[in-house]
């Protein structure tokens, strides 16, 4: 794994983690936000990246859009320092966000200048996560390069994994090993019969699973107050996103499965049944 | 009927014409004969047998034939001649059962007796008792003999009787065959057995042959099928015909979304391939895991070339092969839920006239129907 460098040492500073999917819209920037958040709260210094240059939104998620002044494109043209374009989030010492340029588009940068920025970032923080765009471009691309590993996010629908698998593809091929996070599942639609399971889409997609988060009215509410759900500890989903920080630091925090449906299915539950 | 014996030009000038005359079969109750001319050579005796075997090969390799000579006691040593061309192309001669007490049942399907019994004198192009040209010449067996029960049994179960239409009209000879005349009189109880073994047999057989025949609907209980499989495998021998590939190509790895694998020859995937991917082969295609994508076999060929497509759990978006394609049925594709409980079987896909047909698959069966269509091209028959 990457979090061990070659001769089996510990972990070398900077694990440069890319948060993509293929199709939009499946909490690729939720996942990011929240999960920097999860790990800063661990104690973590974390760097979340937005690389969606042009159309940027982690900034927004984490209420942070007010104090943007330098963006990863000046960063990659030299036009400011790198210490100067990141920004200390609200809640937590350990998190910081390099927003991505709102003016310019994806073919700005090249990856060679996007994995330069990164470079240079790589010995100030545990964690960078890289918040890719959708699609399978030129931006998709400058997310990925740098990256050690990735983390895939999908929904259970059949053309968000179709996509997923499409990408899947293309990061073996970049020698970048990707890791699942199962979006938005509804386990009432799935014991219904109307949602895929959480082990139709491992089946098909065959890749580790890092995390399921279930579909949740409070990350909605989240995003427009510019908190990630983590900080809610009342949410479920919150919950999960933590679970899967701790995962990615190396903790054996197993899935939780499906949770007990009625009185009955409790009960049994708790006497093991 | 010595039309074609002439110097040089042995036993045929053309398709089968020269067979006509030399070589003849007909079907009869009990099986298929083979008749032969004893006026003829040796040499055009064998030549001619020959080219008739080769353009009958594929029903008649591996099954029992009578073996007649028309015209008179023929030599033993032309007999072994034909015996030896026989035995090259698989096909075993049986001798002749000889009618005793029990076939007086017969009816209908036996002109009559005396007929039978005055066989021998007749010339080749003989007619028979009731006046009627022997017209073998326009006879085709299509498919397997099967050996039926007796007439009286035939009434019993009419479908039987019915369907196996080539055989009407037969009639069964007392022949010499190289065993001679008093072979096999069989007893009761013994015939009793083999009836209800070659009646199950037969009644497996035209299963199959539907079975074969249905192009792959979602009306169809594709997975019902697999006991037509199972019990017609038992009555199929093993081919001995070879296919050899040499040029396929392996790989291991699952073709993801978007990822195209392409062939001139074979292709064999250990893995899955998902839905999105592509595999394209001149020849055929056999995925050791899951075929949720699109499969192309025979796809520079514009028949297909009678390639197949196999894999362990074939759920595909498209299917094609040469030129034909089809859907998968989709049921399975998107239904959530229902994915991981189904047990799936293996099943092959192969072009069957202008329809791609899928059934379980099975081994014998698919060796046969391999080699046929490949030797064919894509057989509509």
């Amino acid at each position: 794994m990457s979090s061990m460098n070659g001769n089996g040492g510990p972990k070398k500073m900077g694990e440069i983690i890319v948060i993509t999917s293929g199709k939009g819209g499946v909490g690729k920037t939720t996942t990011t936000a929240s999960l920097g958040a999860a790990l800063s709260l661990k104690g973590k210094r974390t760097l979340v990246v937005d690389a969606d240059i042009g159309l940027r939104n982690l900034d927004v998620i984490l209420g942070l859009e007010n104090r943007i002044v330098y963006n990863l494109v000046d960063v990659a043209k030299n036009i400011c320092k790198p210490s100067q374009a990141i920004i200390k989030s609200k809640k937590s010492n350990n998190l910081f966000l390099l927003p991505a340029s709102q003016t310019d588009d994806k073919d700005v940068v090249t990856e060679q200048e996007v994995k330069s920025v990164l470079d240079q970032y790589r010995r100030e923080f545990h964690y960078i996560l890289v918040d890719s765009p959708a699609g399978i471009e030129q931006g998709f691309r400058n997310a990925c390069s740098g990256a050690d590993s990735a983390v895939i996010v999908t929904t259970p629908e059949v053309s968000a994994i179709r996509d997923a698998d499409r990408v899947i593809g293309l990061l073996t091929a970049k020698s970048i090993e990707p890791r699942l996070v199962i979006n938005r599942i509804d386990y009432d639609m799935v014991r219904k019969g109307d949602m895929l399971s959480v082990k139709d889409v491992q089946d098909i997609l065959g890749i580790e699973t890092i995390g399921v988060i279930e579909r949740d009215d409070a990350i909605i509410v989240a995003a427009n107050n510019g908190e990630p759900v983590v900080y809610n500890q009342k949410s479920k989903a919150g919950q999960s996103f933590s679970d899967i920080a701790g995962r990615i630091c190396g903790e054996i925090i197993p899935l939780s499965s499906e949770p007990p449906r009625g009185i009955w299915e409790k009960i049994s539950r708790r006497l093991g049944v | 009927m010595s039309d074609n014996i002439d110097g040089g030009n042995v036993g045929g000038s053309g398709s089968g014409e020269g067979d006509k005359t030399l070589i003849t079969a007909r079907g009869l109750g009990d099986g298929l004969v083979i008749r032969i001319s004893s006026g003829a050579n040796s040499d055009d005796m064998s030549e001619s047998l020959r080219e008739f075997l080769i353009s009958r090969k594929k029903f008649l390799q591996g099954n029992e034939i009578f073996l007649e000579w028309v015209g008179g006691k023929v030599s033993s040593e032309k007999e072994e001649i034909a015996l030896d061309v026989l035995h090259e192309f698989g096909i075993k001669v049986k001798p002749h059962k000889t009618p005793g007490k029990g076939d007086s049942e017969q009816t209908s399907n036996v002109i009559n007796d005396s007929f039978e019994s005055g066989y021998k004198e007749q010339g080749f192009l003989g007619q028979d008792s009731l006046g009627r040209e022997d017209n073998t010449s326009n006879f085709d067996v299509l498919a397997l003999t099967v050996p039926s029960p007796k007439a009286s049994k035939e009434r019993e179960n009419p479908k039987i009787a019915k369907t196996i239409s080539i055989f009407d009209g037969a009639m069964k000879f007392a022949g010499s065959s190289q065993g001679g005349a008093a072979q096999n009189l069989q007893g009761k109880s013994e015939s009793e057995n083999n009836l209800k073994a070659r009646k199950e047999k037969v009644a497996s057989i035209l299963r199959a042959k539907t079975a074969f025949k249905e192009p792959f609907t979602e009306e169809t209980d594709r997975y019902g099928k697999d006991l037509y499989a199972k019990e017609f495998s038992a009555s199929i021998p093993a081919t001995s015909e070879i296919w050899d590939d040499a040029d396929t190509r392996m790989v291991i790895t699952t073709l993801r979304s978007g990822q195209r694998f392409e062939t001139e020859h074979s292709a064999v995937i250990i893995g899955d391939v998902n839905s999105g991917a592509e595999v394209v082969a001149g020849g055929d295609i056999i995925v050791l895991g899951s075929m949720r994508g699109v499969a192309h076999a025979g796809a520079f060929d514009e028949t297909g070339g009678g390639r197949m497509i196999f894999a362990l759990d074939l759920q595909p978006t498209q299917l094609r092969i040469g030129t034909v394609i089809t859907r998968g049925n989709g049921e399975n594709n998107h239904k959530p839920g229902k994915r991981t409980e189904e047990i799936s079987i293996p099943e092959v896909a192969y072009v069957d006239g202008a329809t791609i047909v899928v059934e379980p698959y099975n081994s014998k069966t698919m060796a046969q129907k391999s080699v046929v269509y490949r030797s064919v091209g894509n057989l509509s028959k």
